[in-house]
């Protein structure tokens, strides 16, 4: 779990005569991981703040992640959405504004922005003031059918990480055994949506490879008469967590098979096989499951936020930052790009990332206590 | 086109992208994603489309153009469709094969073909008096047909100027299945087409881009390019051919360095033109079984043509039914790239394609259709060989025998 914010009360303090330039709120567009942590650090720094999320709850993609303990807690992150929800939701000064949207941006000549946004439900029309914007509005998973090959939605037995992560979330691992007799021979497949030009998204997830370790280990855990291979093309993955995660697999027999099988047949015998090359020659593997580490593609309402906000986006269709260094300001003044919305990223990047907004907000608008 | 497809062996792969096409090769991250697509994995366990790339990188091309398997490979190009870092293997391939070529070391049958495409302009070796000889008796063969559907329909028309229409035929359709002729001039006829032939270009194939011989594949597009130019034809129209096609279609510009001002189409999205039109008129369900329909990989998966064929025979079949997969991840017949041309090849082609007969075989289906001369070939063989219980058809035949009389 991370190391939580100071849980002081008594250091946050609300602001009342606040000077112009920094009157109204922190719009937060998200509420996510991303959103969550910003808006907690913001609170302790006794600055007002309101999410805006279009769905009915808080937590976001990180909610849906189920937690990766085996006998140990192997450091996923997931569980520190719940902290954070508690914490955001008792917070004082802010406003959670759940089945909101954003539907207009104007700024003002003083530099901020009123913000329009619209009740998902009832229609009902608000208008925010916001001293700084914060766009957190996340990711989203690709859709694995964009690549026939792999018969994702046409083959029962191929599923994506997130499907997987679902039914360990749900504690439901035992569906993908139904008569418990025969035991699982599941692959991950890295990189599914990740490094391909192809569909514009020619860069690495960064999550995936961890992610889909920690699932082996959790899987084994289970069930240890399980088989376990995890194809990949180079292993994207540093620190010492990492490595320790690695070798742990290695010793509990998960098989690291470089060379991702671009293909997935059925087989004769209702299982899927596919052809990979091992020891300089083309073979035949069969698995009763595969799991496609589906990668991070930028959310589907960024380009919208976009043309409301003016904050441009990058090649990829993530949120341009303003330089190589200054990852958590868009090159518009009091527009902050927090989270996996400027790029792919995991847990503790986008706490460390939600922290740099946060610090960058109380530099700019010189809101120190 | 620079010289060195003749001189020999390239330094590194940077020449192959220069020569043939541009293909970034050293940006492959040996992912592994064409081995499993490639038809041949299996057939050829110790190579594979992503080993040929690492060797060729490596300095070892020389292995991989003393291969069998640069032949075997039929160009279809599945291998490498959706490839994360858009590398395409057929354009590799076929400068691999030039290379061979170079060093003496192309298929024999591939090398007659292409010294009589020198001398007489196909890969017959028919000359002009001969082709125009021979299609005037394919038609008298079927005269009586033809002129139930106009009087002057029987008359096949040659070097016709201001004709809007320069159609380009295999030269299969004027020896081995003079039917096929037949059934284009029935189209022609029906359509009152404004079309003519050429004496001067008659060969829709082009062998030399089979081998890597970029020179003389340039030349051919060039003469055929020029033909249609000289007639004043606005459109150039391919038989239910593959490559021929694909090139004109999608290469000629690039390769003549030029636009080219005449529309490129294949006879099937012609009939499907006019169908939408109007002008081709189809009974519904005519074709009394159940169809199905097989994505030739240059018409489908590298041009792109995907639906005009299948609401055609969607419209004329009494039941259509899928193979899978299909579309743009279809399996290739196994004789494309000039598989089923080259002796050397022999019955490997049929072992080769046991994952399409199986694929034919699941749909239950009938008739096979579809408008690739090389597919047809390929298919009929299969068909013979494997005793599968479907009738090969092309497109352009089933559409003719649902024309409305």
């Amino acid at each position: 779990m991370l190391a939580l914010p100071c849980k002081n009360k008594d250091k946050e303090v609300l602001i009342s005569g606040m000077r112009d330039h920094t009157s109204g709120q922190v719009v937060i567009v998200g509420g996510g991981i991303a959103g969550l942590i910003t808006a907690r650090l913001l609170s302790e720094n006794g600055i007002p703040f309101a999410i805006i999320e279009r769905s009915a709850r808080l937590g976001g993609h990180t909610k849906d992640w189920a937690c990766m303990a085996t006998d140990k807690c192997n450091r996923c992150h997931s569980c520190a959405v719940f902290d954070y929800e508690d914490l955001v939701a008792s917070s004082p000064n802010g406003e959670i504004l759940l089945r909101h949207e954003l539907f207009s941006v104007t700024r003002s000549k003083s530099g901020l922005h009123s913000v329009g946004i619209r009740n998902l439900d009832s229609g009902a029309e608000r208008e925010l003031h916001s001293m700084a914007l914060v766009l957190a509005v996340g990711f989203e998973t690709f859709d694995p059918t964009e690549k026939g090959f792999w018969g994702y939605g046409t083959f029962e037995g191929v599923m994506t990480l997130s499907d997987l992560n679902s039914l360990m979330r749900l504690d439901e691992l035992n569906k993908l055994r139904p008569d418990n007799e025969k035991p699982l021979n599941l692959a991950f497949f890295q990189c599914v949506g990740s490094r391909d030009k192809a569909i514009g998204a020619n860069y690495c997830s960064q999550y995936c490879c961890a992610a889909a370790i920690r699932a082996a280990l959790r899987i084994l855990h289970k069930y240890p008469d399980s088989k376990i291979a995890i194809f990949y093309i180079d292993l994207q993955i540093s620190g010492k967590v990492a490595r320790t995660l690695v070798d742990q697999a290695q010793e509990m027999g998960v098989r690291f098979l470089q060379g991702v099988p671009g293909e997935i047949q059925p087989s004769e015998d209702g299982e899927l096989k596919v052809i990979v090359e091992r020891n300089g020659r083309n073979v035949v593997e069969r698995f009763n499951r595969i799991v496609l580490s589906t990668g991070q593609r930028p959310s589907s309402s960024a380009s919208a936020i976009s043309s409301m906000t003016e904050a441009p986006l990058n090649e990829f269709g993530f949120f341009q930052t303003r330089s190589q260094l200054d990852l958590v300001r868009s090159p518009l003044d009091r527009i902050y790009i927090a989270g996996s919305c400027s790029g792919p990223a995991n847990i503790p990047d986008v706490a460390m990332n939600a922290g740099k907004v946060v610090s960058a907000i109380i530099r700019d608008l010189e809101l120190a206590i | 086109m620079n010289s060195a497809s003749r001189t020999g062996l390239s330094e590194n792969m940077s020449s192959i992208e220069n020569s043939i096409g541009q293909n970034d090769v050293d940006i492959c991250v040996t992912c592994g994603q064409c081995v499993s697509r490639c038809f041949l994995s299996q057939s050829y366990p110790d190579i594979n489309p992503r080993k040929i790339i690492r060797k060729t990188l490596l300095g070892r091309e020389q292995e991989v153009i003393d291969s069998e398997f640069i032949w075997a490979c039929t160009l279809c190009g599945r291998c490498t469709t959706d490839c994360p870092k858009n590398i395409s293997i057929d354009v590799i391939i076929r400068r691999l094969r030039g290379l061979a070529w170079a060093q003496g070391k192309a298929p024999s049958r591939l090398c007659e073909g292409i010294k009589k495409i020198k001398e007489f302009g196909n890969n017959i070796g028919v000359d002009a008096e001969e082709f125009q000889e021979t299609a005037e008796w394919i038609a008298e063969e079927c005269e009586e047909e033809l002129q139930e559907i106009f009087e002057e329909a029987s008359n096949v028309p040659f070097d016709r100027e201001g004709a809007e229409i320069l159609y380009v035929p295999n030269p299969r359709e004027y020896t081995s299945n003079p039917n096929m002729f037949q059934t284009y001039l029935k189209f022609f006829a029906h359509v009152r087409a404004d079309w003519t032939l050429s004496t001067k270009v008659f060969d829709i194939t082009n062998w030399p881009y089979y081998v890597g011989d970029q020179d003389d594949a340039v030349a051919l597009v060039r003469a055929t390019v020029d033909e249609a130019r000289n007639l004043g034809a606005k459109m150039l129209l391919t038989t239910e051919c593959g490559h021929g096609f694909k090139i004109l279609r999608k290469d000629a510009q690039a390769w003549l360095e030029e636009s080219i001002d005449i529309e490129v189409l294949s006879i099937v999205e012609l009939a499907y033109r006019y169908f939408k039109s109007g002008r081709l008129r189809l009974r519904k369900g005519a074709i009394e079984k159940t169809v199905t329909y097989h994505d030739p990989c240059n018409v489908g998966r590298k041009v792109g043509i995907f639906e005009e064929p299948r609401e055609l025979l969607k419209f004329i079949s009494a039941n259509f039914v899928e193979m899978w997969p299909n579309r743009k991840y279809s399996i290739c017949c196994g004789g494309g790239g000039s598989v089923s041309q080259n002796s050397d090849m022999g019955i490997k082609r049929f072992e080769h394609a046991t994952g399409k007969r199986d694929q034919i075989l699941r749909t239950g289906a009938d008739i096979l259709a579809t408008s690739c001369q090389n597919c047809l070939t390929q298919l009929g063989d299969m068909q013979s060989r494997y005793n599968m219980p479907v009738e090969i058809k092309s497109v352009m035949e089933l559409i003719v025998e649902a024309i409305e009389p």
